[in-house]
């Protein structure tokens, strides 16, 4: 009898993707290689085939830690006297594009084939109404489409793209805060005008112009998905949206209320409800317990206070 | 929703954005790192924005299938199919989704699930099979519907409302079918019509007897007292229409039992056999659905409508749920939670259904510890009595030396006098944070989101909402209502703290009392009154209806009166001696044991005194058993 995992590469929807994760990870292993060295190129390689062969769901993450690690220390060895010294024109390089490009597939494709024998949505019902027999879904394979791996590349083509424009944007932009607009294009690292302290550092050029970007990005993105999110609203969430605002507004005001009707109205008792269904309530041990503490804490800021004071 | 796929990845990737901003010495890393951003943002993009699309333009169209054909209520014991048709009415579409029927409660179900590529126009079906093992009220309350993108970063669950109940008919009794397939009578009475052993105006033969005075000439048989030579006339049988009314106990204590095996949808399937096999004798048959306060009438009638609908009143009554009474809050915001998560998950959500902070700190004026801080508060104002200063001057000079310098017997003084509003300040603080502190912030939140979801759905104001927190009476009532609509069954606690059964209902006996009485006055001679109920728990005040049935005793009716017995409770009480060193779960269980069998005598020979016979159905007990039961009480020759 074949065993499980095998049987699961036998889907040709998974060996698809498993094809495409090995593929990826052969070009970022000549890329690193290309770059690096042998160890830069076998050891993420290497963690990725293992994700892709045996399912371990960490090993995507633990790629890219490899991966990055070699990318600032090439040799694998720790060298941070190492700078950054081509910064300007350094977009649209082959090797870049072809790295950046493969590890987009790899994890495409990784994440995918997890979605295909793994786990595809998180496993969200209550406890209480969760059955033995329940277990994570799992997409199956005749849900694939037509095109979608071709759909999968034309979204990463894109992303690249974009990171291209990005980087371009990041890298030739210099800050000048005494200037409207304060970016201008500089194609010249000008260390004169730094040393000046009329621009920033390249770093924290970067660091503002990457968090402005992303800001800008997620801002505008959020902003648009929450007008349409409260055009569509349904009635019951709108009603809700309205009845949550006032009870937040008027919450005080309420409590107050109810405690006169507590004080007015006898108090509530279970005539026939068993001790045994009651949930232990908060007692007067735990207010006492909670007292001696608290005066155990103000003798010993005292005595504190006191020895500070005491000080010769 | 992220997942927490795509939040590690979010933090990779911007973990090589730091990396590639400050310390890589080629631009790779920061190329990775956004580009990874990028590839996210796209998802989620495409994700949210076909969601968005498609959510809220789904249509859930549900029938049911009984032998191929749509019905509108299904028998019990037949299995039937559950078709569900989802149809998209977006203009996106959603590549992923996994739908999710509902079934009703304890019903288990491997197959109602699917995933599908929903596009706009094209309606998918959900199908499986279901099978009701007796009588009751099937509740669908909607499909769940999970979408994700292919990767699995992004994830959103919502739940299409559609609630529809079904009726779970008796079944069509084998009893009763295999009754009217036997053919007793070459020629059968006519509708409603029984021959019975007495003298009377009907059109059959009886006896032949000798003519007495004032014996209508056209009785004289006269071949007959041709041959004895003597005037012999006819007797002719009786015709007597019986009519036979069920009475079906629906309160509170009949409910309480296993989903499909409770005494009450045990008594509504062999009730249902009765009705149907006395009506395949053409009687006509009536019904009498009692509780603890009222009782429901279907006046005897012999058509098949009446039938149906009599099946359908037994049906309801058998889906009836056991009213838990006064329960715990917790208990039941405990229950109430994950069903309103999982019905109404748009509702509890965070982003609507908030949960400020303030909302569980705990007010020191709301308890007795405000005296003691307002004590402490106001303690530094004895600072205004020369004695309060005398004190402090005397703690200063006893605790410090006489070569402090004066700033810093100042600080000291200020300190003696701080130190009761620092303890009240720390009383105030640790008072207030236990809220913070589980489980009493888990059932805070639990009370107030499950307070403004039941103010949304009757429409209340916010008060409502505070109320919820704030009353536990009628917070629990509220939630008691939200899990019988949506049919979750909370656990019973049968006794209270003083062994007393907490169904027993009193009540229910005047009910059924006066409802035989007026049974018995609209009646005609000759009727049957069957009454199903559980009266072990109150063999003791049975004094209404033993007068009710000496009634209709009195009216020459019958009353036959049959009690549903646990299945695993044994007839006569055992005659094997106790086994030393008994274990308390089963002393419990011989003591209760004892109770109903003793309930069950005492019924019995409280009715007896009455005229009234008292029965017993096991679990498994055939229809045809109290069929025959029924014939024998009749004392009639239906079948010769």
């Amino acid at each position: 009898m074949t065993p499980p995992r095998l049987n699961e590469f036998r889907d040709p929807a998974a060996r698809n993707y498993l094809v495409l994760g090995l593929a990826a990870v052969l070009v970022i292993s000549a890329v690193l290689f290309v770059q690096g060295g042998l160890i830069a190129a076998i050891i993420p390689a290497a963690v990725a085939a293992l994700g892709l062969l045996l399912r371990w769901t960490a090993m995507p993450i633990v790629f890219l830690v490899t991966l990055s690690y070699f990318l600032v220390f090439p040799y694998g060895i720790p060298d941070l006297s190492r700078r950054f010294d081509d910064i300007y024109g350094s977009h649209l390089r082959v090797l870049d594009i072809a790295l950046v490009g493969s590890v987009l597939a790899y994890l495409a494709a990784q994440y995918r084939l997890y979605s295909l024998v793994h786990q595809s949505m998180p496993f969200d019902m209550p406890s209480r109404l969760r059955k033995k027999s329940d277990r994570s879904p799992v997409r199956p394979g005749e849900n694939i489409a037509d095109g979608e791996v071709g759909r999968m590349f034309a979204t990463i083509g894109l992303c690249v793209f974009l990171g291209q424009i990005a980087w371009f944007f990041v890298s030739e932009t210099t800050i000048n805060f005494l200037n409207f607009p304060p970016f201008e294009i500089s194609h010249v690292y000008d260390p004169i005008r730094l040393w000046r302290g009329v621009g920033l550092s390249p770093e924290y050029t970067r660091f503002l112009l990457t968090a402005g970007l992303c800001a800008v990005v997620a801002f505008a993105f959020g902003l648009a998905l929450r007008y349409w999110r409260l055009v569509r609203l349904s009635r019951d969430e709108a009603r809700m949206i309205l009845l949550d605002t006032e009870w937040s507004d008027a919450r005080r005001e309420l409590n107050r209320q109810e405690k006169w009707r507590a004080w007015a109205l006898p108090k509530f008792k279970l005539p026939n409800a068993p001790k045994s269904i009651r949930t232990a309530k908060v007692g007067c041990g735990k207010g006492c317990l909670i007292l001696l503490v608290g005066i155990a804490a103000c003798v010993l800021f005292w005595c504190v206070l006191y020895r500070f004071i005491g000080l010769k | 929703m992220l997942t927490a796929r795509s939040t590690i990845l979010i933090l990779a990737a911007v973990f090589l954005l730091i990396v590639g901003v400050f310390y890589a010495v080629s631009a790779s890393v920061y190329l990775l790192g956004i580009s990874l951003l990028a590839l996210l943002f796209i998802e989620y993009a495409i994700f949210a924005v076909r969601y968005r699309r498609t959510a809220d333009r789904i249509e859930v169209n549900r029938v049911l299938l009984q032998s191929g054909r749509v019905v509108p209520a299904v028998w019990a014991g037949t299995k039937f199919t559950v078709r569900v048709t989802i149809t998209s009415h977006g203009s996106a579409r959603l590549p992923y989704v996994l739908l999710e029927d509902r079934p009703p409660e304890a019903y288990t179900t491997s197959d109602n699930a699917r995933t599908l590529d929903l596009r706009p126009g094209v309606p998918e079906v959900v199908e499986y099979e279901l099978q009701s093992q007796g009588p009751g009220i099937l509740r669908f309350e909607g499909v769940q519907v999970r979408v994700s993108d292919l990767m699995g970063f992004f994830y959103h669950r919502f739940f299409l409302r559609e609630p529809v109940e079904y009726l779970v008919l008796p079944p069509l009794t084998d009893g009763e079918g295999k009754h009217r397939g036997i053919k007793r009578f070459n020629s059968l009475p006519p509708p409603g019509v029984h021959r019975l052993r007495r003298a009377g105006s009907g059109s059959e033969l009886l006896d032949l007897r000798d003519y007495r005075a004032g014996d209508p000439p056209k009785m004289i048989a006269w071949k007959a007292s041709a041959r004895r030579d003597k005037l012999i006339v006819k007797e002719l049988e009786n015709d007597v229409p019986v009519r036979c009314v069920l009475f079906l106990d629906a309160s509170n204590g009949a409910r309480i039992g296993p989903p499909e095996n409770s005494p009450l949808v045990r008594m509504a399937d062999v009730a249902a056999g009765v009705a149907q096999a006395a009506a395949a004798d053409r009687d006509i048959v009536g019904l009498t659905v009692f509780d603890d306060e009222a009782a429901e009438v279907t006046q005897p009638a012999r058509t098949r409508i009446h039938m149906i609908r009599m099946l359908r009143k037994l049906a309801e009554a058998a889906g009836r749920l056991p009213d838990p009474g006064p329960t715990d809050p917790d208990l039941l915001a405990r229950y109430a939670h994950p069903v309103a998560q999982h019905l109404y998950p748009e509702l509890i959500a965070r982003s609507v259904n908030s949960r400020p902070l303030g909302l569980f700190w705990i007010p020191i004026a709301d308890s007795r510890w405000f005296l003691l801080v307002l004590a402490l508060l106001f303690a530094p104002a004895l600072l205004f009595r020369s004695e309060g200063i005398e004190i402090v001057a005397q703690a200063v000079t006893t605790l410090g030396e006489p070569s402090w310098s004066p700033f810093r017997k100042l600080l000291l003084a200020i300190g003696i006098v701080a130190f009761p509003l620092i303890l009240a300040g720390l009383i105030w603080f640790l008072h207030g944070v236990r809220g913070f502190l589980a489980p009493r912030s888990v059932r805070t939140s639990k009370r107030k989101q499950l307070g403004a979801l039941f103010a949304t759905m009757d429409s209340d104001t916010p008060a409502a909402v505070e109320r919820y927190l704030a009353d536990d009476s009628f917070f629990g009532a509220r939630a008691t209502r939200f899990l019988t609509e949506h049919r979750v069954r909370l656990p019973l606690i049968l006794h209270d703290a003083n062994g007393q059964y907490r169904f027993r209902s009193e009540a229910k006996v005047a009910v059924l009392a006066n409802a035989l009485t007026r049974a018995v006055g609209r009646a005609r001679d000759n009727e049957l009154y069957v009454i199903f109920a559980d009266l072990t728990e109150v063999a003791d005040s049975l004094e209404p209806l033993i007068k009710a049935a000496k009634v209709a005793r009195a009216r020459h009716n019958r009353v036959l009166v049959i009690i549903p017995w646990p299945a695993d409770v044994p007839v006569e009480p055992s005659l094997e001696p106790e086994k030393p060193g008994v274990k308390l779960g089963s002393l419990v269980r011989s003591v209760l044991v004892a109770r109903q069998q003793r309930g069950f005598k005492a019924v019995r020979s409280a009715l007896a005194k009455s005229g009234a016979s008292v029965v017993r159905f096991e679990d498994g007990d055939p229809v045809q058993l109290v069929l025959d039961r029924l014939d024998r009480i009749r004392g009639v020759r239906v079948r010769r």
